[in-house]
């Protein structure tokens, strides 16, 4: 294949002014970290890593650096699972019209913006308008959903509830690439839906797999609107990026972008298998 | 014994697509039976309402002696209740899955023990010659041992009926004619009734004991490959079935004879005023004198064009005006626009309204 020069460029441009804008951000973040420019000393003076062993000697960032992965790891295993569930159970459904309105109902939540999430469950969790008034009236003994621990624990399942439908989006994507006449050998062979849906559909839309676990821990990793939006900036569902925010809006600002390149690092580390497997795929597609 | 009986079968597609349009066909116990059809003919769909993947708008499906549809009294037996073994086109063997594996899945599907499904895997296999494969994935396979391994899966759970969707047009030109005869040979050794479906005429001829050719969802004709070359019922027929192709040309009849030919037709065909005749190139020679020996008819000719088809030479010439294309005589020189006399061994003559056959005239 041979692309002319002037294609080359045209395709070349945009990609050089995203790039621009990109790795000027980052270059600045790392400017400013190896300093210790703040509110208390704001001159840019370099000082190595020191941001960097003060960020990770910073209980509140251990905690919510810990915190961040653990949703990650939540969101990736629930979400998957969930998201699995939904699809199987859409794509049981034969009518074309009957899956895409139940793919766009679960795909709902996703559509909307995190921070009217974080309102609507605000309001579900509130101990005297919400989920738990209901409990009461049944008798049951009240959740207190956003107290203390039990905070972390509530949003987990809000975003999970957000990005399920998505999650089920692409697997069913993936479904519907399955070969028919692979369903149909099956079907002919006299396998049952359950045993097509195992045994067939999904060992062949191992792909989804990867894309989801990709997307849902960026959304973990990212995650701020949400617990922002339900409770402010609170110790205990602080996340990287909110740690990022208090900082620099207390203007530490050199811990600011040290806690930034470690989102950027650990955001990478999830990137780039996926890069290189895409690539190989890629590359090996023409064997 | 399986026969399978079709009857007045119509599928139409909404809003108004006919697939199908009234066919009614038998197919024998142990009998090899070829769909054969140009592409849009419906062959398709008939092969996946005996399979049950489609249900048909009207008509009655009897396998063995079991009614598997009938759309008057609602009767529709599922796919997997009615033992049927099945090759796709792209013989959708499971990508995820070993050889082994892929045979043996519809009998784990019926929950064979274990040990038993082994035999019958390997045994299978061993009559497939591809017992060397069992521990490959698909993809690591030839065209012609991927098509071995899907003809293993219909087979090992011992079907009553075997259905073969267009199996030979996903393999190179080589390898189809070694594919053609393994498939003929295992249908006779194991005497299962099939029915297999193309578009390819040299496919039909080698494989099937007969052959139904399907037109625009309608059966045009059905019979050995001998009777549908010998005798085609239209003109359809005579110009699907034959390479290179028949001429097919209309002449004007007087007094019971056909123009620019001088042939006197017998019975009905004497009355009509015009008339198709059908004339096979291989049926049909030029050359420079009367050849005496059986001819139907023979006509002065000037020659056209000379073209090589394989080893055998074909002349376009005209004749009265009208163009046919004949054998010419190996060894031979011929020139355009020089003088022959086309000698016709065979005529073939269709209504031209019908346009069904009227009479064969055979020296």
């Amino acid at each position: 294949m041979t692309m002319s020069l002037k294609g080359f460029i045209v395709f070349l441009v945009p990609t050089m002014i995203f790039a621009l804008f990109l790795y000027y951000g980052i270059l600045w973040n790392v400017v400013i970290a190896s300093t210790d420019y703040s509110i208390l000393n704001p001159r840019m003076e370099f000082k190595g890593l020191k941001s960097f062993r003060e960020l990770f000697s910073d209980p509140a960032f251990q905690d919510a650096f810990k915190r961040t992965l653990l949703w990650a790891g939540l969101l990736v295993s629930a979400g998957n699972l969930v998201g699995l569930l939904l699809a199987s159970a859409i794509f049981q459904f034969e009518k074309p019209r009957l899956r895409n309105t139940l793919t766009t109902f679960f795909l709902y939540p996703f559509s909307l913006s995190l921070v009217v999430v974080g309102i609507v469950w605000r309001w579900l969790y509130d101990p005297f308008k919400g989920i738990d008034v209901l409990l009461t009236k049944f008798g049951m003994p009240n959740i207190q959903w956003l107290e203390g621990g039990n905070a972390f624990w509530s949003l987990v399942l809000t975003s999970i509830w957000v990005y399920a439908g998505f999650v089920a989006l692409l697997y069913l994507a993936m479904f519907y690439n399955v070969d028919r006449s692979l369903i149909e050998s099956a079907i002919v062979d006299g396998a049952s839906s359950i045993t097509i849906l195992t045994r067939i559909v999904i060992p062949n839309s191992k792909q989804a797999v990867i894309i989801a676990t990709i997307f849902l821990a960026l959304f973990a990793i990212q995650m701020f609107d949400l617990p922002y939006s339900v409770l402010f900036l609170n110790p205990f569902t602080m996340t990287v990026v909110m740690y990022v925010y208090s900082k620099f809006t207390s203007l530490y600002f050199y811990l600011a972008s040290a806690a930034a390149i470690v989102i950027i690092v650990v955001s990478a580390f999830i990137v780039i298998p996926y890069a290189v497997y895409g690539l190989k795929k890629w590359l090996l597609a023409g064997r | 014994m399986v026969s399978i009986t079709v009857e007045g079968l119509t599928k139409i597609f909404p809003p108004r697509v006919v697939a199908l349009d009234n066919v009614t066909l038998e197919i024998r116990d142990n009998e090899f039976l070829v769909v054969l059809g140009p592409s849009g003919s419906g062959k398709t769909t008939f092969l996946r309402i005996i399979a049950g993947l489609e249900k048909p708008t009207r008509g009655r499906v009897v396998i063995g002696d079991r009614v598997v549809a009938d759309s008057e009294n609602n009767v529709f037996i599922p796919p997997q209740k009615r033992n049927i073994g099945m090759v796709f086109q792209n013989w959708a063997l499971y990508p995820n899955m070993k050889v082994f594996d892929n045979i043996a899945f519809p009998l784990e599907i019926k929950k064979v023990p274990r040990d038993e499904i082994r035999r019958r895997v390997k045994a299978v296999a061993e009559v497939l010659g591809i017992d060397e494969l069992l521990d490959r994935y698909p993809r690591q396979l030839s065209g012609g041992q991927q098509q071995r391994v899907a003809l293993a899966r219909a087979l090992v759970k011992e079907p009553d009926v075997l259905l073969l969707d267009e199996p030979f047009s996903n393999l190179d030109a080589r390898i189809r004619l070694t594919a053609r005869e393994f498939v003929k040979k295992l249908q006779k050794r194991l005497g299962i009734t099939t029915i297999l479906v193309t578009h390819d005429q040299a496919d039909a001829f080698a494989v099937g004991d007969r052959i139904a050719v399907l037109n625009q969802g309608k059966i045009e004709q059905v019979g050995t490959p001998e009777e549908l070359y010998d005798k085609p019922a239209n003109t359809f027929i005579a110009d699907f079935i034959g390479e290179p192709p028949i001429n097919l040309v209309e002449f004007r009849v007087e007094n019971g004879y056909i123009e620019d030919l001088g042939v006197e037709l017998p019975g009905e065909a004497a009355g009509l005023d015009k008339v198709i005749v059908g004339v096979r190139p291989d049926e049909a020679v030029a050359a420079w004198e009367h050849l005496a020996a059986s001819s139907v008819a023979s006509v002065k000719a000037v020659v056209d064009t000379v073209v090589y088809i394989g080893s055998r030479l074909y002349l376009t010439v005209d004749v009265a005006g009208k163009k046919l294309r004949v054998q010419g005589l190996t060894g031979h020189t011929y020139k355009e626009g020089a003088e022959v006399i086309v000698s016709v061994k065979k005529m073939h003559i269709f209504h031209p309204k019908t346009r069904s056959r009227i009479v064969t005239l055979e020296a």
